[in-house]
């Protein structure tokens, strides 16, 4: 054993090896967590930018259903009836940059959420004539606006 | 001690591997980033709404459409059974027609017509154009009123006023009054300095003017559709010109210096009162019709049930 303390035989080639590897695993281990911090910041800022539009997107085919049922509206009142039909099928997508969302439609706002990571994307629909039914959370894909003439509201749908 | 430096060990490059291996996947995830990123700008400028545009421009289109079918067929001055047999011939036309044009574009256009729902009428026109309205001076023009539409007077002369006080125009002007359940409101109509004025009054309030156009020929006040034109200008008078409550009855006043025609559609109850010997003619008419217009696209289904009665007050 105590031959062992006093030979240095090979050990500036082994020292040298742990040396290479701590300093590449170091250097890597680095690189990883720098490149998946950039990852994770550069995925909330692109489901950031999606969710924006598809809410814009939605906003806009809010609205156009809106328009249509006060047409429908209008008309009925002048025929007394409650015959008017309005179904608008919105094309949103399933994912965003991998990941899927959830949609609620309030008063004047849309918010879309997604949770892995944590975004959340609030975008305001401009002021409806008909009111538009509570929601709750809706999932991500295509969504069915139907206008119900009984209670002369919007109903939204996935 | 362990001989890292052996060939024969397995653990070799594990490390490398490893983070070859996240690399990779940092290098997807990229690609998947770079990739919705380009797909949002491009779903960011494209047009994603339905046609809803086209919808209700199909409805504006079939409702002034069968609008004008209606005023063309009700001036032939047939009975009201041929006139609502030849509007509902001219509807059968028109659907099948629309029906082929939108399908050019991968939408279905549908229009139906039950005769059933057709409300009759009568349609008043004054037609001697050199007969002054005194024929049915301080008479009621009509009444019992439920519905009226297009009421529309050509006049080629009238009252000649020069910056008038509110009696000489309660006295000379020519005024057609709107008898309602609330306050009557009398529409006068003259000329002061080459400018046609209406001006506006009820039981409790003065003639105040409410519109003006420059004298030029003939003037056309369009009184359900709040507008004076003459042949060089078209004055919008907003909602000035039709009394806010429904009129149950309407009569001119002070005729006597005023010229030209005049046609108002009524509904069926609605009671004309010409004398024997005035220039009002009353013919049957329909007043209005209701049409089930339909569109459906790819991604909208609209339907709806419109009432057509062409010229009708807002």
């Amino acid at each position: 054993m105590s031959r062992l303390w006093v030979d240095h035989r090979a050990v500036s080639v082994t020292v040298g090896y742990i040396l290479t590897l701590g300093v590449a695993a170091l250097l890597m281990g680095v690189l990883i967590a720098g490149a998946g911090g950039l990852m994770e910041s550069q995925s909330k800022q692109v489901i950031n930018d999606e969710l924006t539009v598809i809410g814009n997107q939605l906003a806009s085919n809010i609205h156009e259903a809106d328009r249509l049922a006060t047409v429908a509206a209008a008309d009925n009142s002048t025929t007394a009836g409650e015959s008017g039909h309005v179904a608008l099928t919105v094309r949103l997508p399933d994912r965003v940059a991998g990941t899927g969302y959830l949609i609620e439609i309030e008063n004047e706002t849309i918010t879309l959420s997604s949770s892995n990571p944590d975004v959340e994307v609030t975008v305001s629909h401009p002021e409806v004539q008909t009111e538009i039914a509570p929601t709750g959370q809706l999932n991500s894909g295509d969504l069915r606006i139907r206008y119900d003439p009984e209670n002369t509201r919007l109903e939204v749908s996935s | 001690m362990a001989d890292v430096m052996t060939p024969s060990r397995s653990e070799r490059a594990q490390l490398l591997l490893i983070t070859a291996l996240a690399l990779a996947v940092i290098l997807v995830t990229v690609a998947l980033l770079l990739n919705a990123a380009i797909f949002t700008e491009n779903v960011a400028t494209r047009d994603t709404t339905a046609d809803g545009p086209e919808a209700i421009e199909l409805r504006g289109e079939l409702v002034s459409g069968i609008g004008e079918l209606i005023e063309q067929q009700n001036r032939q001055g047939q009975d009201g059974s041929d006139i609502a047999d030849s509007v509902e011939s001219g509807i059968d036309e028109i659907g099948p027609m629309v029906d082929r044009e939108r399908a050019s574009g991968g939408t279905v256009a549908t229009l139906s017509h039950d005769p059933n729902d057709d409300e009759m009428g009568h349609l008043l026109g004054w037609t001697d154009e050199s007969a002054a309205f005194d024929a049915i001076d301080n008479e009621t023009v009509v009444e019992g009123l439920s519905d009226a539409r297009a009421f529309e007077l050509n006049l080629t002369a009238m009252a000649s006023l020069s910056d008038p006080n509110a009696s000489q125009i309660e006295n000379e002007a020519f005024g057609v009054r709107f008898v309602t359940a609330g306050d009557n409101v009398t529409q006068y109509i003259y000329e002061d300095n080459e400018t046609v004025v209406i001006a506006n009054a009820t039981e409790n309030t003065d003639p105040r003017s409410r519109c003006t156009v420059n004298e030029s020929g003939p003037t056309i006040v369009d009184l359900t559709g709040d507008e004076l034109r003459t042949d060089d200008e078209i004055r919008q008078c907003y909602r000035g010109l039709w009394p806010d409550d429904d009129p149950e009855s309407i009569a001119f006043i002070n005729g006597a210096d005023t010229e030209g025609t005049f046609t108002l559609t009524v509904d069926e109850a609605a009671s004309a009162n010409p004398s024997e010997d005035s220039s009002l003619q009353v013919d049957d008419a329909i007043y209005s019709v209701t049409v089930d217009i339909g569109y459906q696209s790819r991604d909208l289904t609209f339907e709806t049930t419109a009432r057509v009665a062409p010229g009708e007050p807002r």
